[in-house]
């Protein structure tokens, strides 16, 4: 079994207006990363390139040891992955949207996948078009762990969700990794949730990973000049330019 | 890729579903009333009209789902493969196109045994079918490249190359005439060339479409 989960070697990707330049990081096996940074500023490119959902211009991406693109299939069926925009059939129902996704994944739970729907509290027989936001975002995380994935890979998965709902979903997280063999990386630009849950932090501003390292370790640095450093200060120095 | 097949049949149902009660109600009444007049002035023209929409609309409607949806990505997602999605996208309208021609073969008997004439063959929805399979492999491989309202696009002119072109090669709009009772009683032999024809352009359009959107990137 390969130690790290994930590898991102020199990865650079350009489109108009914008460039990823030279993104490299490691997530160990076992942990949480947060890739964190301000708006506009790379995480959603990163992801799509970690899923194959857009193809980098140089670099490398290894997933559980992989490659993506000459191992698509059987890497997505040990991903757990919740896009941005929670995209599903807007006229069928929940149900449905899970039967549908479930036959795409061997290790599918059904079990598991409803006892996630009830603590969520989403009504399996609603059509997708009448979730609002945070239930779509609920969902779409019951449907990445309901195939007890080894690595779970989200964008901005609490964006949109109340605090009692964010709460939940990131002691979910912890819960997830507890046994040791799983990962988590996700994306976001509320830095709480990282205090809360994170082990490892990758900054990233204007495309270009700024530092990525453990958590604690970040911050005991932090604190040697400044004793009540936050990440959210790590975050905003970072984004002023600050090292 | 039988997951895909099956959704989008199941979400696009309707089309098919719809018109074959229409078609076949309509030549009930018209077997009913023993009339064969009656049934080339309503069923007929309704087969003609419905067989040469159901592929190329139900293709359309289902890539049209998917933009309003943006399920691409979503399924781009999931662990398939790029080369299947668009497979299904191809092979779910060919399926419902098979379907229709039984439908319109169906609605062709039933007009037979009422009116005790043959006022259409059981093949002319098979033909039409067959002849509006290259429109829809245009249509889903703009949609593939370009998105949906392009699609939509490529539909219409298309369609209105198809019917132009016939006319201004031939001068005459009463040359379309004999094509029109052709098609109302094909020669099994033309049938069958043409929807093989129509097959093949359908498939390598499949393939450019998979080709196209191997490389996109969502």
């Amino acid at each position: 079994m390969s130690e790290n989960v994930l590898t991102l070697n020199g990865v650079c990707k350009s489109y108009s207006g914008f460039d990823l330049r030279n993104v490299s990081f490691v997530l160990p096996r076992g942990y949480i990363m947060g890739l964190v940074g301000p708006n506009g500023a790379g995480k959603t490119t990163t992801i799509r390139l970690i899923m194959d959902l857009a193809r980098p211009d140089s670099g490398r991406i290894a997933v559980l040891g992989q490659q993506m693109e000459a191992n698509q299939i059987e890497l997505k069926r040990r991903i757990g992955y919740v896009p941005e925009n929670h995209e599903f059939y807007s006229d069928m129902t929940v149900s449905w949207t899970a039967q549908f996704v479930g036959r795409q994944y061997p290790t599918w739970n059904e079990t598991r996948f409803r006892e996630l729907l009830h603590r969520y509290d989403v009504d399996p027989r609603k059509k997708i078009g009448a979730l609002s936001k945070g239930t779509k975002a609920k969902l779409a995380m019951a449907l990445a762990l309901a195939h007890r994935p080894e690595l779970l890979i989200l964008d901005e998965p609490t964006s949109g969700l109340d605090p009692v709902v964010r709460r939940e979903l990131l002691s979910d997280l912890l819960e997830f990794v507890a046994d040791g063999d799983r990962s988590v990386l996700f994306s976001t630009h509320i830095t709480s949730d990282l205090e809360r849950v994170a082990d490892y932090i990758t900054f990233i501003v204007n495309g270009q990973v700024v530092a990525s390292d453990e958590r604690e370790s970040m911050l005991e640095r932090a604190r040697a000049s400044n004793p009540t450093a936050s990440i959210e200060d790590l975050l905003w120095t970072y984004a002023k330019g600050g090292r | 890729m039988l997951s895909l097949i099956w959704k989008d049949f199941y979400i696009n149902r309707s089309q098919l579903v719809f018109p074959a009660i229409v078609l076949c109600a309509i030549a009930l009444l018209s077997a009913m009333g023993r009339s064969s007049e009656a049934s080339l002035d309503y069923a007929v023209p309704l087969l003609f009209t419905y067989s040469g929409m159901m592929v190329p609309f139900f293709a359309l409607n289902s890539a049209m789902l998917e933009e309003k949806n943006r399920t691409l990505a979503f399924l781009r997602s999931l662990p398939m493969r790029a080369d299947a999605i668009v497979a299904s996208k191809f092979v779910a309208p060919l399926l419902v196109g098979a379907l229709w021609a039984g439908v319109s073969a169906l609605a062709a008997l039933i007009i037979e045994a009422g009116t005790g004439q043959h006022a259409v063959s059981i093949m002319s929805g098979m033909l039409l079918v067959s002849a509006t399979l290259p429109i829809a492999a245009i249509e889903l491989v703009v949609f593939f490249r370009f998105g949906a309202g392009a699609a939509r696009t490529a539909l219409v002119v298309t369609v209105g190359t198809v019917y132009l072109v016939p006319l201004l090669a031939q001068g005459l709009v009463a040359k379309v005439k004999p094509v029109v009772i052709a098609m109302m009683d094909p020669e099994p032999i033309h049938a069958v060339l043409l929807a093989g024809g129509s097959l093949l352009l359908y498939f390598a359009g499949m393939l450019i479409a998979q080709a196209i959107f191997r490389r996109r990137e969502m």
